[in-house]
């Protein structure tokens, strides 16, 4: 049953979405925009993810081969993770319960006091500071001997650890990817410095690994064989360097992404204000820059915002300086 | 020596002198955030140049530029002069990247948004960012050297629990990080060479940022592939190819955006331009070697070889040294306001060229026949191919008397040169040549992008400024934008140097867990006489974490500097940390200081010296700051509590983390 855990949930998540979406277009009547497809199919990769770390091949090999975990543990936690916390689908997921079960029991997370505490670690967890460092220290947690080990000894500690790699891989990854009206309001600059400082931590914990002298994990090191044949030390090297090489990769691909957003954002910010950034002061006022010189009268310097001065922020450049001819004499 | 002086010359020679000329006129500031700082930085630098070449006579160093230990623990006194000659120069470097950083961040001229930058300022930026954060594990490394050659402490003895791997490892997190910190300000300027002499906007811009933003922060994960060779051959060697390999996507898609501006431009041939094009030859040759080196079986060819020391050459000389002297003929007219001679600038480049190429391409055929590098014997079957290059040596050193030539005369009686003479966009053509000593009488307003030819570019106070045009003197506005954040420059300067520094502590601490994974011969901890003890650690501990405490409480922020609260809270925070002070001294006078001690006892050793002198500077700095508020002259300068009372959470939270970790490891 326990193997069979993760498939059904998948497949459960991904009826209750479509079914949700189905309703969605049902009641507006008009099909599901771009956006909100790309969405749904971010979230069916995201569920394929899990389906492919946690069922089949690479589950089975990963109680073999150390590095086959890592693997395993990459994809949850930056594939499978920020595709999910991308695609919100959070409502879609709920829609298909009936009203007279979503009205009772969102008003009670939503206001009862009981449920209070709850909420408070939701918030404490979903902000910016608490998921870079719920994402982290579950990381770090989960990569001690003691509560690895475990993890693989018992199925439901495996369980409950890939729920939190999934669960505070959310959180992370919504927060970097602006996923929830909060989230978007971190503004793009620190969230590529919360990504690089993540993928420290990723880092970090596999130098720490590929360094290590000896197995530290047991159930691996007591192996008697391992496929290919390698040592217990070359495999835990391997999987070191996986977590390193593989999984800078999808951080990287995330960095690229945010840094072209937000390079994009700040242009597009520019041009609609008509040059100026929103908080400029504007240091002198006075007529268009395309009256010629002796034309302008003399005029006072003042501090205003751009605000105040409207047609300011909204001047065109309608004057273009040609290029600077060529010298004649220039020296040969 | 050879090796250590252009290396320190190809770092300095673009970030720090066009860096620091250009970067704060690009952005259309007076100056840069901290000018004494700035004066700090050369002069340190400065001082590192009599230090290392006191080397020479000191019985130089052995181990090349790369100063490896062990070899460099048994070395003469030469060797203390390398140590000392990095420590000074990363503090010069880390002094100008906190300047640049900062003066980037804060003191930009309205209009010009973080897309607006001149891609050689992002590229500034980028790498004495780069080289703020990777200098430290250097500096580590060569402390570490220090202390075991002076101080009898065993980092990097065998017999002792030390191990020299250490030492690489350390090193080559800096040493990889430090080409590109090398590479990227030439790439920089090379963009706005081409940009101007191929009359068209640099194509790809937010392609070139992305792609330098993507170098920095993969180059720091790849150091291992210079130690494919070292001799521990772990599997880890696979995964860094491909992480090295992945660093050269971002450096093809920078010359992608150069193809791309080149494409349809109407291009001169100025002396600049030709430095450019040869840029974009030799780096493809040397990128492309260096992907020979990146791939573990190709390696195994050639590392030790000559076709090594081809592939950096072309890469630091064919690239860095031909995109400083395309900065040097761009610039020069408006740094001096005196053109440089065309004509010898062509045979300058042309005798350069052809010299460079003739030197390091035999080599690259030597490096394939197996003729090894860091030898003086050459065996005859390499005799030709390094006599080719050899003579080709010549031409180098009659290009170099043309430049300096071309630099003397054009100098002292050379055309004198208009404020715009190549038709660039950048800020610094909008001012006249030579640029005088305030950059900027007037306020600037930025209105649209630097490379936008023909749609408006920066004004100054709004008129297009031509060459030569008189411009009627509007008053300069009472309040330059730059002072209303005096307070955001000092704590973004703290914050910067805490990272810095973080990333020294993190080195060390580092170093001491790496060898405390490689006790292998189980000298690591004989006996407890090593362990500082318990009282001085706690004391050091409880200190900083309660002065820090108690400074914070005591910082200003909504109460005037009159307040009773924050003279008892930042007095008593600087009194505590003092006691922190004394509970360090403690530790060390239990410690067996000079006996020779083994690698833990050493570690032990280095961090009460790290944290003693945390609290020092927590007590220097604070004491000024307490001086100030004792005077009553904190006015304006509420925010240097806050900046204290940084250094000392940083000091806490390093001592807690210092002091689990130890416990946990022990």
């Amino acid at each position: 049953m326990r193997d069979y855990l993760p498939a059904v949930l998948v497949v459960v998540a991904f009826a209750l979405h479509l079914a949700g979406e189905r309703r969605a277009t049902a009641r507006t009547g008009r099909p599901r925009g771009r956006r909100a497809r790309r969405r749904a199919l971010a979230f069916y990769a995201g569920l394929l993810a899990i389906l492919v770390a946690l069922t089949g091949p690479i589950d089975a090999l990963s109680g073999r081969l150390f590095w086959v975990q890592m693997i395993q543990r990459l994809l949850v936690l930056t594939v499978a993770a920020p595709l999910i916390a991308f695609s919100r689908p959070w409502i879609s997921l709920w829609r298909p319960f009936p009203p007279w079960v979503r009205r009772p029991v969102a008003q009670a997370i939503a206001r009862s006091p009981f449920w209070a505490p709850i909420r408070w670690l939701f918030r404490a967890l979903a902000g910016p500071p608490g998921a870079w460092l719920a994402f982290s220290i579950n990381l770090l947690f989960w990569h001690l001997p003691g509560p690895f080990d475990l993890a693989l000894r018992d199925s439901w500690v495996h369980f409950l650890e890939y729920s939190s790699f999934l669960l505070f891989g959310i959180f992370f990854w919504t927060v970097v990817t602006g996923s929830s009206r909060a989230a978007s309001r971190f503004s793009r600059e620190r969230r590529i410095g919360y990504l690089g400082t993540a993928m420290v931590t990723n880092v970090g914990v596999s130098i720490f690994l590929a360094f290590a002298q000896h197995p530290l994990y047991a159930p691996y090191a007591g192996l008697a064989r391992r496929p290919g044949g390698i040592s217990a030390l070359a495999d835990q090297q391997i999987g070191a360097g996986v977590m390193w090489a593989a999984g800078d990769v999808p951080f990287a691909i995330v960095l690229a992404l945010l840094v072209h957003q937000w390079l994009a954002a700040h242009e597009a910010t520019m041009v609609r204000l008509g040059g100026l950034p929103p908080d400029a002061t504007v240091l002198a006022t006075g007529p268009p820059l395309d009256t010629p010189l002796a034309a302008r009268p003399p005029r006072a310097v003042s501090l205003k915002t751009t605000a105040a001065t409207g047609g300011q922020a909204r001047r065109r450049d309608g004057c273009s300086e040609p290029p600077t001819t060529w010298p004649a004499d220039y020296s040969l | 020596m050879h090796g250590l002086v252009m290396i320190a010359t190809t770092i300095i020679m673009l970030s720090a002198a066009f860096g620091n000329y250009f970067v704060p006129i690009m952005i259309g500031a007076n100056d840069m955030a901290f000018p004494r700082l700035n004066a700090l930085s050369f002069w340190t630098l400065f001082a590192a140049i009599p230090v290392l070449l006191s080397a020479v006579g000191l019985g130089g160093f052995p181990t090349g530029w790369t100063g490896y230990a062990p070899l460099a623990d048994q070395a003469a006194v030469g060797m203390d002069a390398y140590c000392m000659t990095i420590v000074l120069f990363a503090l010069s470097v880390a002094f100008s990247a906190v300047n640049i950083f900062v003066t980037v961040l804060t003191m930009r001229a309205p209009g010009l948004s973080l897309t607006r930058l001149p891609v050689f300022v992002w590229s500034v930026v980028l790498s004495t960012l780069l080289g703020l954060l990777v200098f430290p594990a250097f500096t580590a490394a060569v402390l570490l050297t220090l202390l075991d050659r002076c101080f009898g402490t065993s980092f990097y003895l065998a017999s002792l629990g030390g191990n020299n791997f250490v030492y690489e490892q350390l090193f080559w997190f800096m040493g990889h990080p430090e080409v590109y910190v090398i590479l990227l300000p030439a790439v920089g300027a090379i963009c706005e060479v081409i940009t101007v002499f191929a009359r068209k906007p640099l194509w790809g811009y937010r392609l070139v940022v992305g792609a330098m933003i993507g170098i920095f922060v993969l180059s720091v994960t790849v150091w291992m592939h210079h130690l494919y060779w070292s001799g521990a051959n772990t599997p880890l060697d696979t995964p860094i190819m491909l992480d090295t390999e992945l660093i050269s996507i971002p450096t093809g898609l920078i010359f992608f955006a150069l193809l791309g501006t080149l494409w349809r431009g109407r291009i001169r041939f100025e002396p600049p331009m030709l430095f450019a094009i040869a840029f974009g030859v030799n780096f493809l040759i040397g990128g492309v070697t260096g992907l020979y080196l990146a791939d573990v079986p190709t390696d195994t060819q050639f590392h030790g070889d000559m076709f090594v020391v081809a592939h950096f050459h072309f890469t630091l000389v064919g690239g860095v040294v031909f995109g400083f002297l395309a900065a040097l003929y761009y610039w020069f007219p408006k740094m001096t306001g005196r053109q440089l001679d065309r004509r010898l600038g062509q045979w300058h480049f042309w005798l350069f060229e052809i010299g460079f190429l003739g030197v390091f391409i035999p080599l690259f055929y030597a490096g394939w026949e197996g003729e090894p590098r860091w030898q003086a014997f050459v065996a005859p079957q390499f005799a030709t191919a390094n006599l080719i290059s050899s003579l080709f040596a010549i031409p180098i050193i009659a290009s170099v008397a043309v430049l300096g030539y071309n630099i003397l005369v054009s100098w002292r009686s050379g055309v004198p040169a208009e404020a715009n003479q190549w038709g660039g966009r950048t800020l610094e053509w909008m001012l006249p040549s030579p640029v005088p000593l305030v950059n900027f009488d007037r306020p600037v307003v930025v209105l649209a992008g630097p490379y936008d030819y023909g749609m408006g570019g920066p004004r100054l106070m709004g008129q297009p400024v031509t060459a030569g045009a008189a411009v009627d003197a509007a008053p300069a506005s009472s309040m330059h934008p730059a002072e209303a954040s005096r307070a955001d420059r000092a704590r973004y300067g703290t914050l910067l140097l805490v990272l810095s520094w973080t990333m020294f502590g993190l080195a060390i601490y580092s170093a001491y867990i790496y060898l405390h994974a490689l006790n292998t011969a189980g000298q690591f901890r004989p006996s407890s006489e090593h362990v500082p003890s318990t009282v001085g650690t706690v004391l050091i501990t409880v200190a900083a974490v309660l002065g820090a405490a108690v400074w914070t409480w005591g910082r200003i922020g909504k109460r005037g500097a009159d307040d009773p609260r924050v003279r008892i809270g930042v007095t008593a925070g600087w009194l505590i940390t003092l006691a922190g002070l004394a509970g360090s001294l403690v530790i060390f006078a239990t410690l067996n200081y000079p006996a020779p001690v083994n690698a833990f006892g050493s570690s032990m050793e280095l961090f009460v010296f790290f944290h003693a002198w945390h609290l020092i500077i927590a007590l220097v700095i604070g004491g000024m700051v307490l001086g100030r508020l004792y005077r009553g002259r904190l006015a304006g300068r509420e925010y240097t509590i806050e900046c204290v009372g940084y250094w000392l959470w940083y000091t806490a939270a390093l001592a807690v983390v210092m002091a689990v970790l130890t416990l946990a490891l022990s």
